[in-house]
């Protein structure tokens, strides 16, 4: 099954060959063709013809390259997350573009082994990611405001300095303490965790806690309620919750092409 | 396609408000540029140098939050 010269095959993830997933219509990559499936074993990549070149703008990004690339991501996810509601789904990093149909059959039939126990192992199961930051203290900002306008000897200035420092390391202790606590309730209720040190986009300060959890898909309402207690146990901060996602963070799956190169 | 409009269709919902700010487009694109599957080989034409698109992406991102690109 030779493809048409010009495209090559662009692969979104991989789900069981017993799954016919029927994906949103209106899905589609930026110039791409339409998402079809091809079965391979006990497998099915879901996959869609695009231009080769299509993301060679992005080594080099621009502001409408910028675009090009969120709505390929917005598409990409948005195929995931379909695709994990019908069943368990290997999502592939975005942008993954092999030569053709072939290549791409010889790489996953090498691996299927691999990609059937990693798919039984997410079966019922998503990703939620959870981000903690502390909310400002208001009382903080009024003391050290209260301080400069007052005139003081050297002595009063240091105690103030000093009295500033200690309740400094004393919410530092506590904000570790809030992390360290949702952290650890959190993963109590899912299958694996990870918390991400620090992400490669992100700008600015790191959160106090940005975590990613495994939860089965029946302890849902568990977490939920979790959630509602360590807002209420933790008022000082701010926990935002979202997915389910489809399983980005529980599926480092490194498939190596070149084994399997030779003809 | 600004922030706004494209945040509402990432597959993550927000589970329980209490959220503040936005930040969902540089989220999904942490999620799937530096996470997943990876094909590892000759073979893979893929988005090459991926860590360029990183660099290149945080100039990007920052220039839009400055509001001196669009």
């Amino acid at each position: 099954v030779g493809e048409v010269d010009g495209t090559a095959t662009y692969l979104f993830g991989i789900v069981r060959a017993d799954a016919l997933p029927h994906a949103a219509q209106d899905l589609q990559l930026p110039g791409a063709g339409p998402i079809r499936g091809l079965e391979v074993g006990p497998v099915r990549a879901v996959v869609c013809d695009v231009d080769p070149g299509a993301f060679a703008a992005l080594q080099d990004p621009s502001a409408d390259d910028l675009e090009l690339l969120a709505t390929a991501a917005y598409a990409h996810d948005a195929l995931l997350a379909d695709l994990a509601q019908q069943g368990p789904v290997l999502p592939l990093r975005l942008g993954t573009v092999v030569a053709d149909d072939d290549t791409l059959r010889r790489v996953l039939a090498g691996h299927a082994p691999t990609l059937v126990s990693e798919l039984d192992r997410l079966d019922g199961h998503a990703e939620w990611a959870v981000t903690v930051h502390l909310l400002e203290d208001p009382s903080d900002t009024a003391a050290s405001e209260a301080d400069a306008d007052e005139a003081l000897t050297g002595r009063d200035y240091l105690q103030r300095r000093r009295k500033a420092l200690d309740l400094r390391d004393e919410r530092w202790r506590t904000q570790e303490a809030v992390a360290g606590a949702v952290h650890a309730r959190l993963a109590a209720l899912a299958v694996d965790d990870e918390v991400v040190g620090s992400r490669p986009l992100e700008d600015g300060a790191p959160p106090l806690l940005h975590g990613v959890y495994l939860v089965a898909d029946d302890r849902w309402p568990e977490l939920e309620r979790t959630v509602d207690e360590l807002r209420a146990a933790h008022p000082s901060a701010s926990i935002e919750v979202s997915g389910p996602w489809p399983p980005y963070h529980f599926t480092a799956v490194e498939l190596d092409a070149d084994d399997l190169a030779s003809p | 396609v600004s922030t706004e409009q494209v945040s509402a269709a990432t597959s993550g919902q927000v589970l329980l408000p209490g959220g503040t700010g936005d930040s969902s487009l540089v989220d999904l694109l942490d999620r799937v540029i530096d996470r997943g599957v990876v094909i590892q080989g000759d073979l893979v034409l893929s988005v090459a140098g991926i860590d360029l698109v990183h660099v290149g992406l945080q100039l990007v991102l920052k220039g839009v939050e400055e509001g001196d690109v669009w």
